[in-house]
């Protein structure tokens, strides 16, 4: 198989049984990878509240080299949303996964105390950690790679859980490599309902490809294209985020900061500040048009309490949003206010508050679904401004997430290529469907 | 002749250095850890890293190196192949991997050509350089 490495891992946590399985080639064809994939493969193992487990799923192209191809998605069962949630892990997690020679990894039972798991080449061992309770997801990562050599740990990619997600909680959400990974809010807790402090892996596993010398052209021609419009392109990009008007994000991203980009991305969005991550645009619109937070100091203060404590930025503010509304009808007893920093941190301290239930559970319990709906759809539109000038930007955006590729490969890159790519990666074609 | 020039101040940690390198290499595969160029990270910073010639001996000294307004350890940004580093080493056999240029195919070697971010670019230098 080429492109894919065909193989699943299943762990079960509850005995520490590791087992090794093929995917069907016709799985993978039909779900090339991201979202999809880990839908389907959650469908198929019946994935439920009494029978959760956590869905690992990389794409076709993650790893590959092709722009933008590092994401992997993760999926599980969360309980306060009664449904099964899925959220893509950035920088290098899912490539370094298929460098262990999986595509798709199954974790299911639940261990007997707290602990990690740790992936190489075609093997993985449940390690027990019962002294990282309530370790932050720095913390965790710190140790982890101190147990290795520090060039063997230096390769090591983590996911991680912080207090947040050890507990019955909406609102935990899951790290990666220092940096806290968007719209999981909840599957953090899914770690936590399974003990599982974090996962590492480490592969030295080749990933093959079809028609490689067609590939590496078109991966030239493709960067060499970039590089010279590189200006042009980034122009373009700043133009987009400069209509969505953003002071909040303009000061952030100001002064002295660094690019970092995910694994074979050139468009490097991420932005880093003495080796810590800055919030990325959806977070920065999030705390200012969500919670109201205009001063850059609470900001980054309210960002870096949520990477302390594991807390997915996205649902935090859609649940603050819910109580800020809940509370000015009188349906709620919260006091807080927009804007307020100290308010939101006192109520994320207070581990009985309300805030921990998470956005979906609020809805629920105070009927308020339209007004939930209404926060999401907010981000939702702001997000697709983003590419408002993409012809059939909905339809390329749902196919570059499949093949587990980020959306704004979309800004700098012909949707093109990358089908040309997929075909020589995989020496399959590409059959979209509706 | 030719060298890679690096400026690690570009360098955005994508790594298409190391995928250019293993697929140049491996021909029908990528595989980062059997890159002839390596991302290091040191201090918060990324430096591509060429590797260089193998010595069958560590360093028993400790060498800080300074850039601009930092200092860094320069065993992290050494190019030697040695015992005490685990990179530059094929995973399985731990043989050396040394750059070979790609056999200078202008206008660059498969790093070079990758890397989108301006990071890595060839540059001719005198012969006696």
């Amino acid at each position: 198989m080429f492109g894919w490495q065909g193989k699943a891992l299943r762990v079960n946590l509850s005995n520490g049984f590791v087992e090794e399985e093929l995917i069907s080639e016709n799985l993978l064809e039909n779900y090339v990878g991201g979202c999809r994939l880990a839908k389907e493969v959650a469908r198929l193992e019946e994935v439920s509240a009494e029978k959760n487990k956590l869905i690992f799923a990389s794409g076709a192209l993650t790893g590959t080299g092709v722009p933008t191809g590092a994401f992997c998605s993760v999926a599980g069962y969360v309980s306060l949303q009664e449904d099964i949630l899925c959220a893509p892990l950035l920088l290098r997690f899912g490539p370094e996964l298929k460098c262990c020679g999986y595509d798709v990894l199954i974790i299911e039972g639940k261990a007997p105390e707290w602990c990690y798991l740790f992936i190489t080449d075609e093997e993985a061992k449940v390690i027990p950690v019962a002294e990282m309770e309530g370790y932050t997801p720095a913390e965790i990562e710190e140790v982890i790679r101190s147990s290795f050599s520090k060039w063997y740990g230096n390769d090591i990619r983590i996911i991680s859980i912080g207090k947040e997600g050890e507990q019955p909680s909406g609102l935990g959400g899951l790290v990666t490599d220092g940096l806290l990974v968007n719209y999981s809010g909840g599957l953090g807790n899914v770690f936590g309902e399974k003990r599982l402090k974090a996962i590492a892996v480490r592969g030295t596993l080749d990933i093959k490809l079809a028609k490689a010398a067609v590939f590496q052209k078109i991966i030239t021609d493709a960067i060499k294209d970039f590089r010279e419009k590189r200006n042009k392109l980034f122009e373009t990009v700043h133009t987009v985020f400069a209509r969505l008007e953003l002071p909040l994000s303009r000061e952030i991203h100001h002064g002295e900061i660094e690019k970092k980009a995910c694994l074979a991305c050139p468009i490097a969005c991420l932005h880093q500040r003495e080796g810590k991550f800055l919030p990325n645009f959806t977070v920065t619109f999030c705390f200012s048009e969500l919670l109201e937070i205009e001063n850059m100091e609470d900001a980054l203060t309210l960002y870096d309490l949520c990477e302390k404590r594991g807390i997915d930025p996205v649902a935090l503010s859609v649940t603050g949003r819910m109580l800020i509304e809940l509370a000015k009808v009188g349906k709620a007893d919260v006091t807080l206010t927009p804007g307020d920093t100290k308010q939101l941190v006192a109520l994320i301290e207070d581990e009985s508050s309300l805030l921990h239930k998470g956005g979906f559970w609020l809805a629920q319990h105070y009927q308020s679904e339209t007004l939930l709906q209404d926060i999401t759809k907010k981000i939702d539109t702001t997000r697709e401004e983003i590419f408002a000038q993409i012809e059939e930007a909905g339809k390329k955006k749902a196919v570059l997430e499949a093949l587990g590729l980020c959306p704004y490969a979309l800004l700098a890159f012909p949707y093109d290529v990358i089908i040309k790519a997929f075909e020589a990666a995989t020496g399959k074609a590409l059959e979209v469907k509706e | 002749m030719y060298r890679i020039k690096v400026d690690h101040t570009k360098c955005t940690g994508c790594r298409y250095c190391e995928l250019a390198c293993s697929l140049n290499h491996l021909t029908t595969a990528l595989n980062p850890k059997k890159a002839r160029i390596r991302v290091l990270r040191e201090k918060d910073r990324f430096f591509p890293v060429i590797s260089g010639p193998c010595t069958e001996a560590a360093c028993n000294i400790k060498i800080d190196i300074v850039i601009g307004d930092r200092t860094y350890d320069f065993c992290n940004l050494c190019r030697a192949v040695c015992p005490y580093k685990e990179v530059f080493k094929d995973p399985k056999t731990e043989t050396p991997l040394q750059c070979d240029f790609c056999g200078i195919d202008a206008p660059g070697p498969a790093c070079v050509k990758w890397c989108p971010s301006g990071a890595l670019v060839l540059e001719e230098v005198p012969a006696y350089y």
